[in-house]
């Protein structure tokens, strides 16, 4: 009778922290979004009511739009590093495999 | 935000622990080498530093700072403060043994107690420092002080991080903003806030406010007092911010 294999637990994890990831990504996209648009809506104010201080709240909300989109930037290069380590798992002797991920790791967080 | 562990962060140190776990394993012809005290097999002391199963390359099973068998590992139960298999620990009671050419040399460890003992420091030092000396034996009870200076720094790792002379011009002061040891571009400078011994994040960085490796202060060839801003660590300590102050009031 053929046993179904068991999944790596580490993979699992891996799509587990993957999935957790793409949950924060979206949040943060939607306030990013959300930012924008209330800048748009305050300049629209502006134009239209031909009242120039209304321009300053735009001002501010996209200032504020760093914050998200260096969070963004972030987690993009920590599903990359996630989504390659399966493949270096599969593919490399464990000791190899195990070197490049380090050196992902190191180059990721900075050590 | 930055402050929580990151998930990322730890499931891809699980993974790099399993596979060096994986990768482990007992080779068949090696003189010397590393031994722990329940057998496992930590790493051999050869020249090239490539060499997969050297005990000094930090991408292998036996040197990486991640791996269950390395002795670099603080968290390993080979390389813990806490462990009785432990290089680090002052009560290991099976610590690693030193093989030359064949030779049981004796245990690596900071257990006083144990006979033949190689104090650890010792060994690091020689390792990374003395290869030839360790290799032909030349086991000597005392590190040479890497400076001139009363006072310097010491990373987790053993590596050198400056003298604390207060005289901003000595080639080797962590004062010298253009010295290899104080400037903000060095690798070897605490002061570098993406090198290995600064910044806010890396684990021997005296400014990582939750490490517990950081730069270690020795006096007169004696460890005195961590150079930390983690307050909760154990022991003396000194904050980077209070360093000068600290250095005078001990007149150094």
């Amino acid at each position: 009778m053929a046993i179904a294999a068991q999944p790596d637990p580490i993979l699992t994890r891996i799509d587990q922290v993957l999935r957790e990831n793409r949950r924060t990504e979206t949040l943060f996209i939607g306030l990013a979004v959300t930012l924008f648009a209330l800048g748009i809506v305050t300049l629209l104010l502006a134009v239209f009511t031909n009242r120039l201080v209304w321009a300053s709240p735009s001002v501010v909300t996209t200032a504020l739009l760093y914050w998200p989109m260096r969070e963004i930037r972030r987690m993009r290069r920590e599903n990359i590093a996630l989504a390659t380590a399966p493949a270096l798992i599969a593919r490399l002797p464990a000791a190899e495999a195990a070197a490049e991920i380090q050196r992902m790791l190191e180059k990721l967080f900075q050590r | 935000m930055t402050d929580q562990p990151d998930k990322t962060k730890q499931v891809l140190e699980e993974a790099i622990r399993q596979l060096y776990g994986k990768a482990a394993i007992l080779p068949s012809s090696r003189n010397n080498y590393l031994q722990g005290g329940d057998g496992q097999f930590l790493g051999t002391i050869t020249t090239n530093a490539y060499d997969s199963e050297s005990i000094l390359n930090p991408y292998g099973p036996y040197g990486s700072i991640y791996s269950p068998t390395s002795v670099h590992n603080m968290y390993s139960q080979y390389g813990s403060a806490y462990s009785a298999l432990s290089i680090n620990s002052p009560y290991a009671t099976n610590p690693p043994i030193l093989f030359l050419n064949g030779v049981r040399r004796g245990p690596v460890t900071k257990n006083l107690y144990q006979p033949n003992r190689i104090e650890t420091e010792v060994f690091l030092y020689l390792l990374k420092h003395d290869l030839p000396a360790l290799l032909a034996g030349r086991i000597s009870d005392r590190i040479p002080a890497p400076t001139t200076a009363r006072a310097y720094l010491r990373a987790a790792d053993g590596a050198f991080l400056g003298s604390l002379e207060r005289n901003r011009f000595a080639q080797d002061s962590i004062l010298n903003r253009f010295g290899p040891y104080g400037s903000q571009f060095s690798p070897t400078s605490i002061f570098n806030q993406f090198g290995t011994y600064g910044g806010q994040f890396s684990t021997l960085s005296p400014f990582n406010g939750f490490t517990t490796t950081p730069p270690v202060i020795v006096v007169d060839g004696r460890d005195v007092a961590y150079l930390t801003q983690n307050s909760f660590l154990a022991g003396e300590k000194v904050d980077p911010e209070e360093l000068d102050s600290w250095l005078m009031q001990r007149g150094l």
